[in-house]
């Protein structure tokens, strides 16, 4: 007997769980109560059986005795201990067989009316409680493997039972976690959050967030589609937190702490709401049970989600709890994620902008100088240069050291105009603007021949003109490893190639020098090279790429690729 | 083709020079060195491309010193004009640069030459006497490549009609195309100089230009130097 109590009492404690939980999560094993088998009986109860089958069997034996005479007054007592061991146990078996032992010798051994016995009587009755505890004993074994045989199908419908939600439960969490790693947006994040809680786990959802001023603000809401009520707060519903409010969603900000609530009485409903309004909204969607979980990255609360269950009657518990935690934090996670990446972006978009804007202006900045150099400086001293050349002419020095002063200073006032055409070119040169990228680079090109350079130039850019910006970029990355290779390459042999590829720009400057380790003139590497990065962001803003390649004794060359899509979009 | 009455300028009368610059001190620079100058004469200036026409319209000057950049109109698309309507006027380009592509554009505009911003006094007065005297202020090797270039861009376009050249004045022009000098041409034609200078001016004056390269340009234009048959 204690066997059976012990092994039915735990399928029979793992049941009430599950049923509770159950009614949580909207998994159905199979309804629960109805079939729940009862496995203890009050002892009481148990040992009354075996009194009243053995006095029934008293009863019928004396019958039908009456009728047709005493054969076998055992029978009917045997079917008795059957009954009492089978329903009550090894005990009640034995007071049926003692109270049958009793009674036989009282009513039909002779004896008769007495408890007094002949040998043979005494022999008879010694046989009958031999087998009668045989068959009690053989009863109330098979009984208990009956019953322990029960008591495992329970067992494995209940495994099967978890092992089915824990499945579904990981569907869940693995769809939740795709919808979460899939946007971009926290909005759209939080929106379908809401929308995948329905109906798995809630009939109502509702999403809040702290804003910047410290208020509450909705921001998502989804609910069974066949609700009651229509009236949730809508999105953007925004309220200033109560400080003082003992629980509710103001709470679960203000201190990180998940709230749950298995029941709601009025009076809770009542201090949940913000307000009549909401109080109002509140009763309409008459809420069972409700859970407040805070979604928490990065030790910062960033709102709260409020899993509500109304029409479905669920009662959350601690298992619904810890999932609603899960989720809730996974979703903190994207929140915070793409809130991330956003500020990530923007503050990467300002950074392009900013390298946008300080090429753009350092050019404007070249040009204006280099159109006062050549407008104004240039021409002073060319004025000057001819005013003493005519000077001379007017008035012929007497002396050779006079002519001879006045010689170098006309030759003074044209150097001033060649080095001031010097700067222009270095500046902008005006052939850019006058005549485009590939007519400057030639020009560039044949001003490194002049100086006994060996270098080659491929162009085939087509007849039209690019965008100034590509052809400003382009033409700066080519002077750029130009002078590279005049000041660290030590050699005079190059070769730039320039060329249209259907929407793309492509230029490329090869020289035969020392060349470099490119991996020791990284940012913030050898100050000499600062030119190299300011190539790549110039060339990255028009959404190109820069590749420089270079090995020590194997040259240097420089690629870039400029499409010309981006960088009309970056026109300005 | 050619409605200038007036005779060249040379030995009878001095040639008359409109300087062109936005800068004073620039013009004033220049008008030095050629008003001292034997057999010029600077007979206006103006400070822009606009002005530069006007005047040149008043008073068709034989010569215009043109400086490039300027405000309103610039130097290359006034000498346009100015060719447009005095195609006898020689213009004379004032630049800060050697650039073949500036010079190709100067002489596709009508340019006879140029004089480089911070040229002596010399070099100046030397440019404008050769395309006073039909000459070429032009370098030779530069003068050809320049041709050249202009040749192979230009598609040969029908002119207005000329006076037919005679063949021996179609070889002058094809050598003068080359850039070759004048004493070049006499050695190659087995001609004398003064023979050499006799067929450039009748060139010049038959293509209706103003000068010994807007001959050859014009020739060029006009598909002169490609079909042999002419």
């Amino acid at each position: 007997m204690d066997m059976i109590d012990h092994t039915g009492a735990d399928p029979a404690g793992d049941m009430g769980t599950v049923v509770s939980r159950n009614s949580g999560e909207g998994v159905n094993v199979d309804g629960g109560d109805p079939h729940r088998p009862r496995v203890t009986r009050p002892a009481f109860v148990r040992y009354s059986l075996a009194f009243f089958t053995s006095a029934l069997a008293l009863l019928l034996t004396l019958l039908y005795t009456r009728l047709i005479g005493t054969t076998a007054p055992f029978i009917l007592f045997f079917a008795a201990v059957v009954v009492s061991s089978w329903y009550g146990g090894l005990g009640p078996g034995l007071l049926a067989i003692a109270i049958a032992a009793l009674v036989t010798d009282y009513f039909f051994l002779p004896p008769t009316q007495s408890l007094h016995m002949t040998q043979s009587s005494f022999l008879e009755l010694l046989l009958f409680l031999l087998a009668a505890l045989l068959i009690a004993w053989l009863t109330a074994a098979l009984r208990s493997a009956y019953r322990r045989a029960e008591a495992a199908q329970i067992r494995e419908k209940l495994a099967r039972a978890e092992a089915e939600r824990a499945q579904r439960r990981f569907a869940f969490l693995f769809e939740a976690s795709a919808l979460l790693a899939g946007s971009l947006d926290w909005r759209t994040t939080l929106t379908s959050m809401a929308d995948l809680t329905v109906p798995e786990m809630a009939d109502w959802c509702l999403v809040d967030v702290t804003e910047p001023d410290g208020a509450i603000r909705r921001v998502a809401t989804a609910k069974l589609s066949a609700s009651r009520s229509n009236q949730v707060h809508a999105r953007d519903h925004r309220y200033f937190p109560d400080l003082d409010a003992p629980f509710g969603v103001s709470r679960v900000m203000r201190t990180g702490e998940p709230e749950i609530y298995p029941e709601i009485p009025e009076p809770v409903l009542v201090d949940l709401a913000h307000g009549a309004e909401d109080l109002a909204v509140m009763r309409q969607i008459d809420p069972k049970s409700a859970m407040i979980v805070p979604l928490v990255a990065r030790n910062r609360t960033l709102g709260t989600i409020t899993f509500i269950s109304a029409e479905s009657g669920r009662h959350y518990g601690p298992g619904d709890l810890a999932l609603a935690e899960v989720l809730t934090r996974r979703a903190a996670l994207a929140v915070d994620n793409t809130r991330l990446y956003r500020e990530l972006a923007e503050s990467k978009q300002q950074l392009q902008n900013l390298v946008g804007r300080l090429l753009v202006a350092q050019e404007e900045e070249r040009r204006r100088v280099s159109y006062e150099v050549h407008d104004e400086l240039a021409q002073v001293a060319n004025a000057a240069q001819l005013h003493l050349e005519t000077y001379a002419h007017d008035y012929p020095p007497g002396s050779s050291e006079a002519r001879e002063d006045l010689e170098r200073a006309v030759e003074l006032a044209r150097r001033t105009v060649r080095d001031a055409r010097r700067v222009v070119n270095n500046l902008r040169p005006t052939t850019l603007d006058d005549f485009g990228l590939a007519a400057a680079l030639r020009l560039h090109v044949e001003e490194l021949r002049a100086e006994g350079w060996q270098i080659g130039y491929q162009e085939g850019l087509g007849e039209d003109r690019l965008p100034p910006l590509v052809e400003t970029a382009l033409f700066r990355v080519a002077q750029e490893s130009l002078t590279n290779v005049r000041k660290h390459a030590q050699t005079t042999q190059a070769n730039v190639t320039l060329e249209r590829r259907r929407d793309t720009i492509h230029l490329e400057v090869q020289d035969w020098g020392r060349g470099f380790d490119p991996a020791g003139v990284r940012e913030g590497g050898a100050g000499e090279r600062v030119g190299l990065p300011g190539m790549r962001e110039r060339i990255a803003w028009l959404g190109g790429h820069c590749i420089i390649e270079s090995e020590p004794g194997g040259g240097t060359r420089v690629t870039v690729e400029v499409p010309l899509e981006g960088a009309i979009a970056n026109e300005l | 083709m050619n409605s200038e009455t007036r005779p060249r300028a040379g030995a009878f009368r001095p040639a008359r020079v409109v300087i062109v610059d936005d800068h004073d001190l620039a013009r004033a620079g220049l008008r030095g060195v050629l008003a001292r100058e034997e057999g010029l004469e600077v007979v206006g200036e103006a400070a822009n491309g606009q002005e530069a026409i006007a005047l040149c319209g008043k008073l068709r000057p034989d010569l215009v010193l043109m400086d490039v950049r300027m405000p309103e109109m610039d130097g290359l698309a006034a000498t346009q004009a100015i060719k447009q309507e005095c195609p006898a006027t020689s213009v004379i380009i004032v630049t800060m640069y050697e650039n073949p592509d500036y010079l190709i554009q100067a002489l596709k505009a009508g340019a006879a030459g140029y004089v480089l911003k911070g040229a002596t006094r010399h070099e100046i007065t030397t440019a404008v006497r050769q395309v006073i005297g039909g000459e070429s202020p032009l370098k030779p090797e530069l003068a050809a490549q320049l041709l050249r270039r202009i040749a192979s861009t230009a598609s040969p376009r029908q002119g207005p009609p000329v006076e037919p050249l005679t063949p021996r004045e179609y070889e002058v022009l094809r050598l003068l195309a080359e850039g070759k000098t004048n004493s070049e041409i006499a050695f190659s034609l087995s001609i004398s100089l003064s023979t050499v200078k006799f067929h450039i001016e009748n060139i010049i004056s038959k293509l209706g230009a103003s000068d010994r390269t807007q001959a050859a340009v014009r020739a060029i234009e006009l598909g002169l130097l490609t079909s042999p048959t002419q």
